[in-house]
């Protein structure tokens, strides 16, 4: 953990925020089109953590089960994106867009599903431009899918199965429909994919 | 041609792109269509031509702004693959199928890079209708089902919300009687707790026994789940519950489901503890006298009719006894009801002690009691009478230091099975009490066909119609026998008792003594009196008209007991009085002495008015009731009628002489005049004149004549 620190100092990080955001508010702006009501997405916090640590910021001390979408993408840097919430606030979330309050997670269809995907799409989609975007490097996303089961399964069912997996995790907020929804974007790469990173963010701040 | 050669074949992806069961649409980097499939032609329903080199949002306008649009830049832009998703997607393909509607689409857009310079992207479209269809059904039965279990859920709540309310106590079973379930009211009667039982055989804790003998009853439960039909008991039983016991009504419904299933059993039981007690105090009060405890007059003729019915089969002999006290009235009118229901209790407990466990007492009326002598002969019965009979008079009743000796008359009447009705031997019975009565009161007499007194009694029913016609046609006549001062014999004063003669229809003049018992007995005594009353004042008139009013009259009109409550009588002579003008002390009212105890209260209040209005009020008879001295305080009275019995011997018998002279000094020291009656001859006239007594009266004064022969209007 702490080497990983050192490759990818609070400089570095600050840098990959300030991208982010960025990426994050063209998301917004989509997402708004798409719903046809206001959503605005903040990204108070990024840093890099264990896979474990990822785990535990995730499901919360109530270690209940996550869902949220999958997207693996390669190019610049590789890796597996995912869009994740602890269950209530995935339910929250899309109660907020499809405006049903009355939705139960057993109501959770495989339409809404779709949807949670589109919007995780949208989201992950722009994460991933923003950063191609300031390395200059092309990057390849992957069709995403819908994850759901206890953090663990699907931080792992990624077949990056790797215990050492470095995860940039990134606290982000959703606002819509008066509702405040918190979820967490992760970037789930292995130790030599990190160096990579590294290596483009370098580049780009011209080191 | 091998698998591996097909797969390397050109021509492969041609067809798969060709037979693809999705829409599938390739764009160039400058967003024109380069190709399009079959499956995207036939549904879109535009010819490939006009696709082919077209941009995607000129050939579907739609599609502009669209998430579409936006994935298909993504790819080609930043390589970035994307799903549309049907239910945030409002701008799809407009793509219909044959039955000309929308399909409902899921997108994906992938880019396709083939290198750096030359960009493509692949627009897949899956028709997901079927899946919607069904996932849109599957939500709606999942609203349903969910709906009906709230639904239901909320009739559990309510049905087990009444269960717990109600009164009623309520068991479930199942179909083999054993418990499902058991309200707080059926756990409380019981003695168990729903859980402790559950699961257990119902008549193992629902059992009844009866009310009567303290048999166990069979168990409902069973009987309904052999019987299917619903088993109700409203009397008799008695649920044995764990630490007390409950008189209860009980049902027991089988439950059948639709097609006849017997699915278990519902015991439903109520604790009715209070109610049948309370009916049957209350049935017990309809039945007998509450002061004696005795059956009443209606138990004794149920009971009656039992053994009439009984003598009808049987060859046996049963007596009806029917008891009249002689002395109740006189304890109940000096002492007060207390002491005569005192009396009564008494009487009650020497009686019972006369009697076999088998006969039956009963309170008749006032101080009337009926024995029944069930398979008694007349021997025995006569005995048993006279038993109860000397019992009684044996008897001393005491009350506040005073001692009342007691008699009691007894009728006997056999029922022999041949009448009609118990009301038929009740009333020989009766009659045959009414001729020991008669015959001196304090003795036994049977009842027979052709008793003469018994056979009177009923002669006088007779008399009813003779009277009632004689009051209609004025068959009446009245009579005067003058009342004479025995001081002063030469004074004018016309002092007359009024006496009543019936006329019959033979012209003959038929004395009092024959038809006034049957007048009293048959409530027309009333008439009478008031008849006798009109008629004085209508013959004054009939004199005053001619001048000839006698100026020192006093006329003493007899009145019955029974017009002693007779309000309309007091009226009239109020108002005969007003209207005539005439001098309120010329009428003299006399009431015999028995009948004036026997409504004490109401003659004392009738004579009082009278009193008041200025005429004189006479007690007549006096001394025949023998313990009277106590009454006199009471009774507003201005003259005292000495019985003619004590008089009419007054010259032989030293103990008549006594009597006269004490009764004419109470009467003189209360400033009573006294009036001695049966005066036969100057004898008694010489004796009276000695002991001091004001007025006599008797046919060796004056013979009673007509009104019109005493008072001539010409």
């Amino acid at each position: 953990m702490s080497d990983e620190k050192k490759i990818l100092d609070d400089f570095y990080v600050d840098a990959v925020a300030e991208v982010l955001n960025v990426g994050m508010g063209s998301a917004a702006a989509s997402l708004s089109e798409m719903i046809d009501d206001e959503v605005k997405l903040s990204v108070p916090g990024v840093e890099f953590v264990t896979r474990l640590v990822a785990a535990d910021h995730i499901s919360g001390k109530a270690k209940t089960d996550v869902s949220g979408v999958h997207q693996h993408f390669q190019g610049a840097f590789g890796g597996d994106a995912m869009l994740l919430f602890p269950e209530e606030q995935s339910l929250q979330l899309v109660r907020a867009v499809l405006q049903q309050d009355d939705m139960t997670l057993e109501d959770l269809t495989e339409m809404e599903q779709e949807a949670m995907t589109e919007i995780g799409n949208v989201i992950l989609n722009s994460c991933l431009c923003s950063m191609a975007d300031m390395f200059g490097k092309e990057m390849r996303g992957e069709i995403p899918e819908f994850v759901q089961g206890s953090i663990n399964q699907v931080l792992t069912d990624d077949g990056n199965n790797q215990t050492e997996a470095i995860v940039l995790l990134l606290n982000m907020d959703f606002a819509v429909d008066k509702k405040n929804i918190q979820g967490y974007v992760t970037f789930l790469m292995d130790v030599d994919e990190v160096i990579q990173l590294k290596q483009n963010i370098q580049e780009f701040l011209g080191e | 041609m091998s698998a591996e050669e097909l797969i390397e074949s050109p021509f492969i992806f041609q067809h798969i792109f060709s037979e693809s069961e999705s829409g599938l649409v390739i764009i160039d980097s400058e967003f024109s269509v380069v190709d399009c499939n079959p499956w995207f032609i036939k549904y879109s329903g535009i010819e490939l031509k006009e696709i082919k080199g077209k941009s995607l949002t000129k050939v579907f306008p739609i599609l502009e702004k669209s998430s579409i649009e936006r994935g298909v830049v993504s790819a080609l832009k930043n390589g970035m693959s994307s799903v549309v998703s049907h239910t945030l997607n409002r701008k799809p393909f407009p793509l219909k199928n044959i039955a000309g509607q929308p399909l409902q689409q899921q997108i994906t857009i992938k880019p396709i890079i083939l290198d750096d310079k030359q960009r493509y992207c692949l627009i897949q479209i899956m028709d997901i209708s079927a899946s919607f269809n069904r996932e849109r059904q599957l939500l709606e039965q999942a609203k349903r089902t969910k709906a009906i279990t709230a639904k239901l859920a909320d009739e559990k709540e309510r049905a087990q919300v009444t269960l717990n309310s109600i009164i009623d106590a309520v068991i479930t079973t199942d179909e083999q009687g054993l418990i499902l379930s058991m309200n707080p009211v059926a756990e409380f009667l019981i003695g168990v707790r729903e859980e402790d039982v559950q699961n257990k055989r119902v008549c193992d804790y629902f059992k009844l026994i009866n009310e009567q003998n303290y048999n166990i009853i069979s168990c409902p439960v069973d009987e309904c789940l052999q019987s299917k039909n619903i088993i109700i008991n409203e009397k008799e039983h008695i649920l044995v519950g764990k630490s007390k016991r409950f008189s209860v009504h009980d049902s027991v419904s089988p439950i059948i489901n639709d097609d006849g299933v017997m699915l278990g059993t519902v015991v439903v039981f109520r604790d009715v503890t209070q109610s049948r007690a309370l009916a049957e105090e209350l049935n017990w009060q309809a039945l007998h006298d509450p002061l004696t405890g005795l059956a009443n007059r209606r138990q004794f003729e149920l009971d009656m009719h039992t053994l009439l019915n009984k003598a009808k089969s049987d060859n046996l002999k049963h007596h009806l006894l029917y008891l009249d006290l002689d002395q109740f009235k006189v304890v109940n009118d000096t002492c007060g009801h207390d002491a005569g229901d005192e009396l009564l209790k008494q009487i009650t407990a020497i009686l019972d002690n006369k009697l076999r466990k088998s006969d039956v007492l009963a309170r008749l009326g006032g101080d009337e009691f009926g024995v029944l002598l069930e398979s008694c002969d007349a021997e025995n019965a006569l005995a048993v009478a006279n038993n109860l009979r000397q019992a009684v008079e044996g008897f001393r009743f005491g009350w506040q230091a005073r001692s009342f000796k007691i008699g009691v008359s007894i009728g006997i009447a056999e029922i022999t099975g041949e009448e009609a009705k118990a009301s038929e031997v009740l009333s020989a019975a009766d009659a045959a009490c009414y001729v020991a009565k008669e015959s001196g009161r304090n003795r036994v007499c049977f009842h027979e066909i052709n008793a003469s007194a018994s056979s009177m009694h009923q002669k006088e029913m007779q008399w009813v119609s003779r009277l009632q016609a004689a009051l209609d046609n004025d068959c009446f006549e009245l009579f005067l026998q003058r009342i004479q001062c025995v001081e002063c014999k030469d004074s004018d004063s016309d002092h007359y008792e009024v006496l009543l003669r019936m006329i019959d229809e033979y012209g003959e003049t038929v004395p009092p003594g024959a038809f006034l018992p049957a007048a009293e007995r048959f409530n027309l005594i009333g008439s009478v009196d008031t008849w006798v009353v009109e008629k004085v004042f209508e013959k004054l008139e009939g004199l005053r008209e001619v001048n000839k009013y006698p100026e020192n009259l006093i006329l003493s009109i007899n009145l019955s007991g029974t017009s002693m409550a007779n309000i309309d009588l007091l009226d009239r002579i109020s108002c005969l009085l007003d209207e005539s003008g005439f001098p309120a002390k010329n009428f003299c009212f006399e009431v015999t002495e028995t009948a004036a105890i026997a409504n004490l209260k109401q003659a004392t209040n009738f004579l009082s008015s009278l009193r008041s209005k200025g005429c004189k009020v006479a007690l007549d008879d006096f001394g025949s009731g023998l313990s009277s001295f106590a009454y006199l305080k009471e009774l507003p009275v201005d003259y005292l009628k000495i019985d003619g019995l004590f008089v009419k011997d007054i010259a032989v018998d030293e103990i008549d002489k006594a009597f006269v002279e004490s009764i004419n000094q109470i009467g003189q020291v209360m400033s009573l005049e006294t009036i001695a009656e049966f005066v036969e001859n100057d004898e008694i006239m010489g004796i009276l004149t000695e002991i001091g007594v004001n007025y006599a009266q008797g046919y060796g004064i004056h013979k009673p004549c007509s009104f019109d022969l005493v008072f001539p209007k010409v």
